[in-house]
Protein backbone atom coordinates (compact mmCIF):
# COMPACT_ATOMS: atom_id res chain seq x y z
CA UNK A 1 0.00 0.00 0.00
CA UNK A 2 1.55 3.07 -1.37
CA UNK A 3 1.15 6.48 0.40
CA UNK A 4 -0.66 9.16 -1.46
CA UNK A 5 -0.42 12.98 -0.54
CA UNK A 6 -3.57 14.04 1.13
CA UNK A 7 -6.27 15.75 -1.69
CA UNK A 8 -6.26 18.88 -0.81
CA UNK A 9 -10.48 19.30 -1.35
CA UNK A 10 -12.02 21.73 -3.21
CA UNK A 11 -15.75 24.11 -1.96
CA UNK A 12 -18.69 22.27 -3.78
CA UNK A 13 -16.32 19.13 -4.48
CA UNK A 14 -18.21 15.55 -4.92
CA UNK A 15 -15.91 13.28 -3.00
CA UNK A 16 -16.01 9.99 -4.96
CA UNK A 17 -15.65 6.80 -3.77
CA UNK A 18 -12.42 6.86 -5.66
CA UNK A 19 -11.13 9.84 -4.07
CA UNK A 20 -12.01 8.00 -0.44
CA UNK A 21 -10.40 4.92 -0.86
CA UNK A 22 -7.48 6.45 -2.41
CA UNK A 23 -7.18 9.48 0.26
CA UNK A 24 -8.87 8.31 3.10
CA UNK A 25 -8.72 4.60 3.62
CA UNK A 26 -5.62 3.65 1.80
CA UNK A 27 -3.36 6.14 3.33
CA UNK A 28 -4.91 5.29 6.69
CA UNK A 29 -3.73 1.48 5.65
CA UNK A 30 -0.53 2.32 4.78
CA UNK A 31 0.11 4.74 8.51
CA UNK A 32 -0.88 1.28 10.38
CA UNK A 33 1.65 -0.99 8.46
CA UNK A 34 4.05 1.63 9.09
CA UNK A 35 3.19 1.47 12.78
CA UNK A 36 3.00 -1.95 13.64
CA UNK A 37 6.46 -2.22 12.00
CA UNK A 38 7.92 0.07 13.86
CA UNK A 39 5.76 -1.91 16.84
CA UNK A 40 7.28 -4.91 16.47
CA UNK A 41 11.42 -3.64 16.04
CA UNK A 42 13.38 -3.46 18.89
CA UNK A 43 14.22 -0.09 20.68
CA UNK A 44 15.99 0.78 23.54
CA UNK A 45 12.87 2.41 26.07
CA UNK A 46 13.42 4.42 29.21
CA UNK A 47 12.08 2.92 32.15
CA UNK A 48 13.05 5.22 34.87
CA UNK A 49 15.61 7.94 35.46
CA UNK A 50 16.47 8.87 38.43
CA UNK A 51 18.70 11.71 39.42
CA UNK A 52 17.64 13.24 43.00
CA UNK A 53 18.25 16.65 44.04
CA UNK A 54 19.94 15.74 47.38
CA UNK A 55 21.58 12.51 46.88
CA UNK A 56 20.52 9.21 49.05
CA UNK A 57 23.52 7.82 51.07
CA UNK A 58 23.45 4.86 53.53
CA UNK A 59 22.03 5.20 56.96
CA UNK A 60 23.65 3.65 60.16
CA UNK A 61 25.64 0.73 59.82
CA UNK A 62 22.70 -1.02 58.23
CA UNK A 63 22.26 -1.98 54.40
CA UNK A 64 20.73 1.19 53.24
CA UNK A 65 18.63 1.19 50.08
CA UNK A 66 20.05 4.19 47.57
CA UNK A 67 17.47 3.52 44.39
CA UNK A 68 14.98 1.01 43.37
CA UNK A 69 12.81 0.79 40.40
CA UNK A 70 9.67 -1.57 40.38
CA UNK A 71 10.01 -3.94 36.76
CA UNK A 72 6.23 -3.99 36.01
CA UNK A 73 5.32 -7.82 35.41
CA UNK A 74 5.88 -9.07 32.06
CA UNK A 75 8.58 -6.47 30.71
CA UNK A 76 11.07 -9.71 30.11
CA UNK A 77 7.94 -11.19 28.71
CA UNK A 78 9.97 -13.04 26.02
CA UNK A 79 13.57 -14.81 25.89
CA UNK A 80 16.46 -12.35 24.95
CA UNK A 81 14.66 -9.42 26.32
CA UNK A 82 16.74 -7.38 27.90
CA UNK A 83 16.91 -4.60 30.77
CA UNK A 84 19.61 -2.33 31.34
CA UNK A 85 20.91 -0.73 34.33
CA UNK A 86 23.06 1.84 34.79
CA UNK A 87 23.92 3.46 38.26
CA UNK A 88 26.53 5.83 39.55
CA UNK A 89 27.90 7.73 42.71
CA UNK A 90 30.29 8.81 45.01
CA UNK A 91 31.48 7.97 48.46
CA UNK A 92 32.94 9.78 51.72
CA UNK A 93 36.55 11.84 51.99
CA UNK A 94 38.54 9.03 53.90
CA UNK A 95 39.68 5.37 53.50
CA UNK A 96 36.51 3.68 55.67
CA UNK A 97 34.51 0.66 54.39
CA UNK A 98 32.35 1.03 51.78
CA UNK A 99 29.66 -1.27 50.07
CA UNK A 100 27.32 -1.20 46.71
CA UNK A 101 25.48 -3.45 45.62
CA UNK A 102 22.56 -4.31 43.09
CA UNK A 103 19.64 -6.65 43.26
CA UNK A 104 16.79 -8.25 41.21
CA UNK A 105 13.52 -8.72 43.02
CA UNK A 106 14.78 -6.79 46.03
CA UNK A 107 17.16 -7.46 48.61
CA UNK A 108 15.78 -10.91 48.82
CA UNK A 109 16.05 -11.48 46.01
CA UNK A 110 19.41 -12.01 43.09
CA UNK A 111 22.31 -10.15 44.28
CA UNK A 112 23.82 -9.25 41.07
CA UNK A 113 26.40 -7.40 42.33
CA UNK A 114 28.45 -7.14 45.58
CA UNK A 115 31.68 -4.48 45.46
CA UNK A 116 32.56 -5.84 48.87
CA UNK A 117 34.48 -3.63 51.35
CA UNK A 118 36.39 -0.81 49.55
CA UNK A 119 38.01 2.53 51.00
CA UNK A 120 38.02 4.18 48.08
CA UNK A 121 38.09 7.81 48.74
CA UNK A 122 36.13 10.62 47.84
CA UNK A 123 35.65 9.02 44.36
CA UNK A 124 33.07 8.21 41.39
CA UNK A 125 31.90 4.57 41.26
CA UNK A 126 29.60 3.13 38.94
CA UNK A 127 28.05 0.11 37.28
CA UNK A 128 26.36 -1.11 34.48
CA UNK A 129 24.27 -3.82 34.40
CA UNK A 130 22.45 -5.83 31.61
CA UNK A 131 19.32 -7.86 32.84
CA UNK A 132 18.79 -10.71 29.97
CA UNK A 133 15.41 -13.26 30.13
CA UNK A 134 16.81 -16.74 28.38
CA UNK A 135 13.82 -18.75 29.48
CA UNK A 136 10.48 -18.77 31.73
CA UNK A 137 11.30 -17.79 35.14
CA UNK A 138 15.50 -17.69 33.94
CA UNK A 139 17.84 -14.50 33.50
CA UNK A 140 20.98 -13.97 33.07
CA UNK A 141 22.63 -10.83 33.70
CA UNK A 142 26.15 -9.50 33.70
CA UNK A 143 27.52 -6.02 35.28
CA UNK A 144 30.19 -4.15 34.30
CA UNK A 145 31.55 -2.31 37.79
CA UNK A 146 34.36 0.40 38.31
CA UNK A 147 34.91 2.14 40.90
CA UNK A 148 37.75 5.23 41.37
CA UNK A 149 40.50 6.11 38.91
CA UNK A 150 43.34 4.26 39.17
CA UNK A 151 46.45 2.98 36.94
CA UNK A 152 48.34 1.38 35.56
CA UNK A 153 48.08 -1.84 37.00
CA UNK A 154 44.67 -0.41 38.92
CA UNK A 155 42.63 -2.58 39.87
CA UNK A 156 39.72 -1.50 40.85
CA UNK A 157 37.02 -2.98 37.66
CA UNK A 158 34.96 -6.51 37.88
CA UNK A 159 33.28 -7.80 35.39
CA UNK A 160 30.16 -10.29 36.68
CA UNK A 161 27.76 -12.91 35.41
CA UNK A 162 25.13 -14.19 37.68
CA UNK A 163 22.56 -17.07 36.45
CA UNK A 164 18.63 -16.08 38.37
CA UNK A 165 15.54 -17.68 38.33
CA UNK A 166 13.16 -14.79 39.42
CA UNK A 167 9.13 -14.36 38.40
CA UNK A 168 9.16 -12.61 35.50
CA UNK A 169 5.37 -12.80 35.44
CA UNK A 170 5.35 -10.53 38.57
CA UNK A 171 6.49 -7.03 39.55
CA UNK A 172 10.74 -7.42 40.08
CA UNK A 173 12.03 -4.86 42.49
CA UNK A 174 15.79 -3.55 40.95
CA UNK A 175 17.50 -2.21 43.71
CA UNK A 176 21.03 -0.65 44.75
CA UNK A 177 21.73 -0.29 48.66
CA UNK A 178 25.04 1.40 49.85
CA UNK A 179 26.53 0.20 53.40
CA UNK A 180 29.26 1.18 55.57
CA UNK A 181 30.59 -1.16 58.72
CA UNK A 182 31.24 2.58 59.85
CA UNK A 183 28.33 4.37 59.72
CA UNK A 184 26.47 6.85 57.93
CA UNK A 185 27.20 9.09 55.10
CA UNK A 186 29.94 7.03 53.52
CA UNK A 187 28.32 6.34 50.20
CA UNK A 188 25.84 8.09 47.85
CA UNK A 189 23.72 7.76 44.69
CA UNK A 190 23.73 9.62 42.00
CA UNK A 191 21.85 8.29 39.31
CA UNK A 192 19.60 5.56 38.68
CA UNK A 193 18.18 5.23 35.05
CA UNK A 194 16.35 1.76 33.65
CA UNK A 195 15.82 1.16 30.33
CA UNK A 196 14.34 -1.74 28.17
CA UNK A 197 17.19 -2.37 25.94
CA UNK A 198 15.77 -4.94 23.12
CA UNK B 1 -11.01 6.16 26.03
CA UNK B 2 -8.09 3.60 24.15
CA UNK B 3 -8.98 3.98 20.62
CA UNK B 4 -9.46 0.54 18.55
CA UNK B 5 -8.14 0.07 15.18
CA UNK B 6 -10.86 -0.88 12.66
CA UNK B 7 -9.92 -1.78 8.78
CA UNK B 8 -10.87 1.34 6.82
CA UNK B 9 -14.07 1.50 5.19
CA UNK B 10 -14.02 0.64 1.55
CA UNK B 11 -16.15 3.99 0.23
CA UNK B 12 -19.03 3.57 -2.40
CA UNK B 13 -20.10 6.02 -4.69
CA UNK B 14 -23.33 8.17 -3.95
CA UNK B 15 -23.03 7.07 -0.20
CA UNK B 16 -23.79 9.89 2.35
CA UNK B 17 -21.73 8.38 5.37
CA UNK B 18 -23.27 8.85 8.75
CA UNK B 19 -21.51 10.30 11.88
CA UNK B 20 -20.75 6.55 13.51
CA UNK B 21 -19.58 5.94 10.62
CA UNK B 22 -17.30 8.66 10.24
CA UNK B 23 -16.17 8.46 13.81
CA UNK B 24 -15.24 4.97 13.79
CA UNK B 25 -13.54 4.79 10.04
CA UNK B 26 -11.48 8.16 10.20
CA UNK B 27 -11.82 9.76 14.02
CA UNK B 28 -10.87 6.51 15.62
CA UNK B 29 -8.47 5.29 13.22
CA UNK B 30 -6.38 8.35 13.12
CA UNK B 31 -6.41 8.30 17.45
CA UNK B 32 -5.41 5.14 16.90
CA UNK B 33 -2.69 6.22 14.97
CA UNK B 34 -1.75 9.03 16.96
CA UNK B 35 -1.69 6.83 20.06
CA UNK B 36 0.81 4.61 18.46
CA UNK B 37 3.29 7.46 17.48
CA UNK B 38 3.35 8.58 20.68
CA UNK B 39 4.73 5.58 21.98
CA UNK B 40 7.29 5.27 19.27
CA UNK B 41 8.34 8.85 20.13
CA UNK B 42 9.25 7.24 23.67
CA UNK B 43 11.52 4.80 22.39
CA UNK B 44 15.62 5.71 22.03
CA UNK B 45 17.03 5.88 18.81
CA UNK B 46 20.37 5.88 17.35
CA UNK B 47 21.73 9.34 15.89
CA UNK B 48 25.12 8.34 14.89
CA UNK B 49 27.53 6.20 14.73
CA UNK B 50 30.98 5.75 13.07
CA UNK B 51 33.59 3.32 12.70
CA UNK B 52 37.14 3.67 11.30
CA UNK B 53 39.46 0.93 11.59
CA UNK B 54 42.56 2.93 10.54
CA UNK B 55 41.86 5.30 13.40
CA UNK B 56 41.99 9.15 13.89
CA UNK B 57 44.69 10.43 15.74
CA UNK B 58 45.57 13.55 17.28
CA UNK B 59 47.39 16.61 15.64
CA UNK B 60 49.81 18.79 17.59
CA UNK B 61 47.38 20.04 19.89
CA UNK B 62 44.15 18.87 21.48
CA UNK B 63 41.92 17.06 18.60
CA UNK B 64 38.38 16.24 18.44
CA UNK B 65 39.29 12.11 17.35
CA UNK B 66 35.36 11.37 17.19
CA UNK B 67 32.33 13.63 17.06
CA UNK B 68 28.97 14.28 16.69
CA UNK B 69 26.38 17.94 16.24
CA UNK B 70 23.51 16.70 18.37
CA UNK B 71 20.68 19.12 16.83
CA UNK B 72 19.29 21.99 18.66
CA UNK B 73 16.27 21.06 21.08
CA UNK B 74 16.88 17.27 20.81
CA UNK B 75 17.42 16.95 24.53
CA UNK B 76 14.32 17.25 26.28
CA UNK B 77 13.96 17.26 29.69
CA UNK B 78 14.81 13.71 31.79
CA UNK B 79 16.53 12.45 28.03
CA UNK B 80 19.77 11.07 27.80
CA UNK B 81 22.62 10.78 25.39
CA UNK B 82 24.45 7.88 25.33
CA UNK B 83 27.75 7.54 23.53
CA UNK B 84 30.13 4.94 23.23
CA UNK B 85 33.25 5.54 22.36
CA UNK B 86 36.88 3.13 21.40
CA UNK B 87 40.18 3.75 20.19
CA UNK B 88 43.79 2.82 20.59
CA UNK B 89 47.07 4.40 22.60
CA UNK B 90 50.14 4.03 20.93
CA UNK B 91 52.28 1.42 22.61
CA UNK B 92 55.03 3.82 24.13
CA UNK B 93 55.91 5.64 27.37
CA UNK B 94 54.79 9.01 25.95
CA UNK B 95 52.50 10.99 28.32
CA UNK B 96 49.28 10.84 26.37
CA UNK B 97 45.48 12.31 27.37
CA UNK B 98 41.99 11.17 26.57
CA UNK B 99 39.14 13.79 27.34
CA UNK B 100 35.00 13.31 27.07
CA UNK B 101 33.14 16.82 26.52
CA UNK B 102 30.02 17.95 25.33
CA UNK B 103 29.69 21.77 23.99
CA UNK B 104 32.80 23.42 22.15
CA UNK B 105 36.07 21.17 21.81
CA UNK B 106 37.68 24.19 24.13
CA UNK B 107 36.82 26.97 26.77
CA UNK B 108 35.14 27.18 30.02
CA UNK B 109 31.73 26.62 28.27
CA UNK B 110 32.93 22.83 27.61
CA UNK B 111 31.60 19.95 30.19
CA UNK B 112 33.98 17.35 30.65
CA UNK B 113 32.68 14.06 32.62
CA UNK B 114 36.13 12.92 32.14
CA UNK B 115 39.42 14.31 31.87
CA UNK B 116 43.00 12.06 32.04
CA UNK B 117 45.19 14.61 32.06
CA UNK B 118 48.51 13.80 30.49
CA UNK B 119 48.34 10.52 32.87
CA UNK B 120 48.27 7.79 29.89
CA UNK B 121 51.89 6.55 29.67
CA UNK B 122 51.60 3.14 28.42
CA UNK B 123 49.53 1.78 25.14
CA UNK B 124 46.71 -0.43 24.97
CA UNK B 125 42.80 -0.11 23.58
CA UNK B 126 39.98 2.08 25.07
CA UNK B 127 36.64 2.45 25.62
CA UNK B 128 34.46 5.43 27.27
CA UNK B 129 30.85 4.88 27.86
CA UNK B 130 28.90 8.36 28.87
CA UNK B 131 25.64 9.37 30.10
CA UNK B 132 24.73 12.96 29.47
CA UNK B 133 20.76 13.73 31.15
CA UNK B 134 19.15 17.11 30.09
CA UNK B 135 17.38 18.19 33.65
CA UNK B 136 14.61 19.96 34.38
CA UNK B 137 15.49 23.91 35.42
CA UNK B 138 16.18 23.74 38.93
CA UNK B 139 17.03 20.67 39.77
CA UNK B 140 20.85 20.86 39.76
CA UNK B 141 22.98 23.77 40.81
CA UNK B 142 22.52 26.89 39.85
CA UNK B 143 21.79 27.45 35.61
CA UNK B 144 23.07 23.80 35.20
CA UNK B 145 20.68 21.63 32.81
CA UNK B 146 22.92 18.51 32.19
CA UNK B 147 24.42 15.74 34.50
CA UNK B 148 27.05 14.09 32.81
CA UNK B 149 28.86 10.86 33.88
CA UNK B 150 31.28 8.87 31.87
CA UNK B 151 34.08 5.87 32.56
CA UNK B 152 37.47 5.06 31.22
CA UNK B 153 38.79 1.66 30.41
CA UNK B 154 41.91 0.73 29.27
CA UNK B 155 43.20 -2.73 28.78
CA UNK B 156 46.52 -4.94 27.17
CA UNK B 157 47.47 -8.05 27.92
CA UNK B 158 50.14 -6.82 30.76
CA UNK B 159 48.16 -6.21 33.82
CA UNK B 160 50.47 -3.03 34.20
CA UNK B 161 49.18 -1.44 31.72
CA UNK B 162 45.83 -1.13 32.54
CA UNK B 163 44.00 1.93 33.60
CA UNK B 164 40.58 3.50 34.41
CA UNK B 165 38.36 6.62 35.59
CA UNK B 166 34.79 7.24 36.56
CA UNK B 167 33.93 10.81 36.88
CA UNK B 168 30.88 13.09 36.33
CA UNK B 169 30.18 16.77 36.01
CA UNK B 170 27.04 18.95 35.85
CA UNK B 171 26.66 20.98 32.71
CA UNK B 172 25.57 24.54 31.62
CA UNK B 173 24.49 23.72 27.78
CA UNK B 174 21.98 25.46 25.61
CA UNK B 175 20.32 22.42 24.07
CA UNK B 176 18.35 24.93 22.23
CA UNK B 177 20.96 25.21 20.28
CA UNK B 178 23.35 22.71 18.71
CA UNK B 179 26.06 20.94 21.12
CA UNK B 180 29.16 18.93 20.11
CA UNK B 181 29.59 15.68 21.84
CA UNK B 182 33.14 14.48 21.27
CA UNK B 183 36.16 12.69 22.71
CA UNK B 184 39.29 14.40 22.14
CA UNK B 185 42.95 12.99 22.09
CA UNK B 186 46.37 15.06 23.42
CA UNK B 187 49.94 14.36 23.43
CA UNK B 188 52.83 16.28 24.62
CA UNK B 189 54.97 14.11 22.46
CA UNK B 190 53.54 15.04 19.05
CA UNK B 191 50.81 14.01 16.75
CA UNK B 192 49.27 10.33 16.19
CA UNK B 193 49.72 9.23 19.60
CA UNK B 194 45.94 8.99 20.40
CA UNK B 195 43.55 7.44 17.97
CA UNK B 196 39.49 6.95 18.09
CA UNK B 197 37.91 4.21 15.76
CA UNK B 198 33.92 3.94 16.78
CA UNK B 199 31.62 6.29 18.13
CA UNK B 200 28.16 5.51 18.92
CA UNK B 201 25.95 8.32 20.03
CA UNK B 202 22.24 7.19 21.52
CA UNK B 203 19.69 8.84 22.25
CA UNK B 204 17.40 7.94 25.35
CA UNK B 205 13.80 9.87 25.14
CA UNK B 206 12.23 10.50 28.87
CA UNK B 207 10.03 7.63 30.82
CA UNK B 208 6.56 8.08 29.67
CA UNK B 209 4.93 10.22 32.47
CA UNK B 210 7.96 12.11 33.28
Amino acid sequence: MAWTAPRTWAVGEVVTAALMNTHVRDNLLYLKSALDTIAAGDYPETLSNQIPATPPSNSGTAETTLFSYTLPADTLDVNGRKVRVMVSGTTSADSDNKVFRLYLGGTGGTKLWDSGNTTINNEWWTLEAEINRDGVGSQYSTVTALWARGGPGADLQALERTASSEDETGALDIVVTGQSSVGSDRIYGYQMLVERAA
Amino acid sequence: MTAVWTAPRTWADAEVPDKPIMDQHIRDNLEYLEAGVRVYDSRGTILDKQVDATGVGNGADETSLLSYTVPANTLEDWSVLRVTATGRLVDNANAKKLVMRWGPLDGPSAEQPLDTGNNLTHGGNWKIRAWITQLPAGLGPAGSRQYGTAWLLIGDTAPAEKYQAVDRCWGYQDATGQVLAHVSGYSPAGANQVYGHTFLVELLRPPIGS
